[in-house]
């Protein structure tokens, strides 16, 4: 063989060796740690007051009659465990031997999925289990600024004061309405970018989805810009029709609340509904059309049956996103809803407890609203 | 929705009996629907009275702030580069925190919460999008479905961690987790539209080990919905509010707060201005956006 050859088959074979060396290296090593984790579990069940660590490096280097010996314990204490339990280290020590040295492909994708999303799980752990975990123990603690000793008083209060009634009943509703008005307006919006022929219809549609980007706080501001004492709606109505613009403004009432909702929401409604709109077949308008139906007519009997899972996902969506609205709410300071309380509550005498209650009511109905939810719709739609 | 319906009422006395014999056309001789002719002119008309109610008080709130006085229904005194002055801090007075200070602290703030969101969103949204795995649908929405609100997150951080929700590293966590959703998102969206199995297959057969296959062919891929998914994530992380209101305490001030102040106690033309540097923000992102093939500030893809 020439030179090069021979270099070549030499280094194939030391690459080819080194890959097996590391692969034995890898099972060794998840051999021991399985063993150490038998060991301990025998260890502490049995009372034997045996170095665990010590045990782990040496098994491999014990007698081999010795080791047998050892193993034959470890298989007796083993069988005289519960049998949940050995299902349990079963599952682990093939999920271990899965992450350390996986041996099929199927291992392999299964490490690969962990990989993929354990830095997702860190973040969801420390940026929320945590501090929810943290929220719930504040609901119950005896201190209110900090967590420690334990009462039930905030709840109570919660359940007893007709106030919090008051704030939940406001926010339910007044969310419900402003995600229906929001949808509702959305879906003509919607029907008027996809069905007619507009001018710019890129430019609308960007110009749509800008509030999107809006903080509650922005858009309060803008709803005072129209609304308010000094507004351009004021100004112009106390133009016409005479009175001081002071008895006009609306922007700190509840109409304008609402309004600062519905500027939020409906481009978030044109958003969803556009998907929709997008897939939707213009056959059967076209023969309802033929047929004889007035557009009204084919919009309620054909259209509207075809974007019916757009529409309720554009209303879990709007719901959601006004249960959450917080900013716009803190500036017009006009209704009740259990963000502003929470607020109200921190203000006023530092109540961490009810204002921790609060929070946990909230988040869990969020919750459970969300997952109810999603068995009528896709996940992917409720999204904007 | 609203006046289709009304148009609908009115017709409703015909809309059945179209309907109970399915359909057909019976209706002629009855004169043309009140929806045919008026129907597409409210409708759009609808659409215009939105679009001006979404637009005339950004514009408004944009053209007030080269105005040198706002007391009649329109604003007057044009043009004045004052009130930028005052909020930039170039003026002599004005408002005590400058605006490029504040905005450069959030747009930090921004920037670390888009790279954490790198980081978790792209691979889970590789996960979720390529393969097949217990709980798959129940992970999914809890990653692309916002579910604690950021009122409720900024509560409970405050408790968990006293001394650091309000610190540069509370504030970059926070906005990573309230919008790793928006990143998640537009990242599947991009992979959903790749045929990945092949990619990563054909990638693997041609000697590439999988991470390198991954990062090398995938990511290189997705890079589309990668870029929207940062600029959104980044754009909504600048002048994140709820949360920050709640963890804010003291120390650099975040942009959010800085409005939240302008809002409460400035002058309105001051205030103006504030919010209007935002906008600039916004806009550029909206056109980068609609650059890279996205319908506006969404996730959706035109």
């Amino acid at each position: 063989m020439h030179l090069p050859q021979r270099v070549g088959t030499a280094l194939f074979a030391a690459r080819a060796r080194t890959a097996r060396a590391w692969l034995r290296l890898r099972e060794t090593v998840a051999g021991l740690l399985l063993t150490a984790a038998g060991l301990a579990v025998a260890a502490t069940r049995n009372g034997l007051r045996i170095t665990i660590g010590v045990l782990a490096g040496g098994y491999r280097r014990l007698p081999a009659p010795l080791r047998r010996g050892l193993a034959g314990a470890g298989t007796a204490v083993y069988g005289a465990l519960p049998g949940v339990v050995c299902r349990l280290l079963d599952r682990a020590a093939a999920g271990a031997r899965t992450c350390i040295a996986p041996r099929t492909e199927r291992e392999r994708e299964r490490r690969r999925i962990l990989g993929l999303t354990i830095p997702f799980f860190v973040l969801a752990i420390f940026a929320a289990f945590v501090p929810l975990a943290y929220m719930v123990r504040m609901s119950l603690s005896a201190n209110n600024l900090r967590n420690e000793g334990w009462s039930t008083d905030a709840w109570e209060l919660l359940l007893a004061d007709p106030t919090y009634r008051t704030v939940a009943f406001n926010t339910l509703w007044f969310a419900a309405l402003a995600a229906v008005v929001s949808v509702a307006v959305g879906v003509a919006v919607t029907h008027a970018l996809e069905k007619y022929d507009l001018p710019f219809e890129r430019v609308l549609v960007a110009i749509i989805s800008f509030p999107i980007a809006l903080p509650g706080l922005v858009v309060a501001f803008l709803i005072i810009v129209l609304l308010g004492r000094q507004g351009l709606l004021t100004n112009a109505l106390a133009a016409v029709t005479g009175p001081s613009n002071i008895d006009l403004a609306s922007a700190y009432t509840v109409l304008g609340l609402f309004l600062g909702y519905v500027y939020s929401l409906i481009p978030r409604a044109t958003m969803v509904l556009r998907g929709t709109y997008a897939e939707l077949n213009t056959d059967a308008e076209e023969a309802a059309r033929a047929l004889g139906a007035s557009p009204a007519q084919t919009f309620y009997h054909v259209t509207l049956p075809e974007i019916r899972p757009g529409v309720v996902a554009a209303l879990i969506l709007t719901f959601r996103t006004a249960l959450a609205i917080f900013g716009t709410v803190l500036i017009l300071q006009s209704l009740d809803v259990a963000t502003l309380q929470i607020d109200t509550e921190l203000n006023v005498g530092f109540n961490s407890q009810v204002a921790g209650a609060i929070g946990v009511v909230y988040f869990l109905f969020i919750l459970g609203f969300t997952f109810v939810a999603l068995r009528y719709v896709e996940t992917e739609v409720v999204e904007i | 929705m609203s006046r289709e319906d009304n148009h609908d009422r009115e017709s409703a006395g015909t809309g059945s009996a179209a309907r109970t014999d399915g359909g057909t056309a019976t209706r002629t001789g009855t004169g043309v629907a009140l929806s045919s002719r008026f129907g597409r002119g409210a409708v759009t008309l609808l659409l215009a009275v939105v679009l001006a109610f979404l637009v005339v008080p950004i514009l408004l709130t944009l053209v007030s702030s080269f105005a040198a006085g706002a007391t009649g229904v329109l604003p007057e005194g044009f043009v004045t580069l004052d009130n930028w002055a005052k909020v930039l801090g170039f003026a002599d007075y004005g408002v005590q925190e400058s605006v490029p200070g504040t905005l450069l602290f959030s747009m930090r703030l921004a920037t670390g919460g888009m790279l954490v969101n790198l980081l978790i969103g792209v691979p889970i949204a590789y996960a979720l999008t390529r393969y097949d795995f217990f709980a798959r649908d129940w992970l999914n929405a809890v990653a692309i479905l916002p579910l604690v609100p950021g009122v409720i997150l900024g509560l409970a951080f405050v408790r968990a961690y006293p001394h650091n929700a309000g610190t540069w590293f509370g504030l970059v966590t926070g906005y990573a987790l309230l919008k790793s959703p928006f990143m998640v998102l537009t990242v599947q969206s991009s992979f959903q539209s790749m045929d990945l199995r092949q990619l990563e297959e054909s990638a693997r057969s041609l000697g590439a080990s999988w991470p390198r296959a991954f990062l090398t062919v995938i990511v290189p891929n997705a890079k589309r919905g990668i870029v929207a998914g940062s600029i959104i994530c980044w754009t909504l992380a600048a002048a994140e509010f709820n949360f920050t209101y709640m963890v804010y305490s003291r120390g650099p001030e975040p942009f959010a707060m800085f409005l939240f102040r302008n809002i409460t106690n400035a002058p309105f033309l001051q205030q103006a201005a504030a919010i209007s540097v935002y906008f600039c923000i916004v806009v550029a992102a909206i056109l980068t956006l609609q650059l890279l093939g996205n319908a506006g500030f969404t996730t959706d893809r035109d």
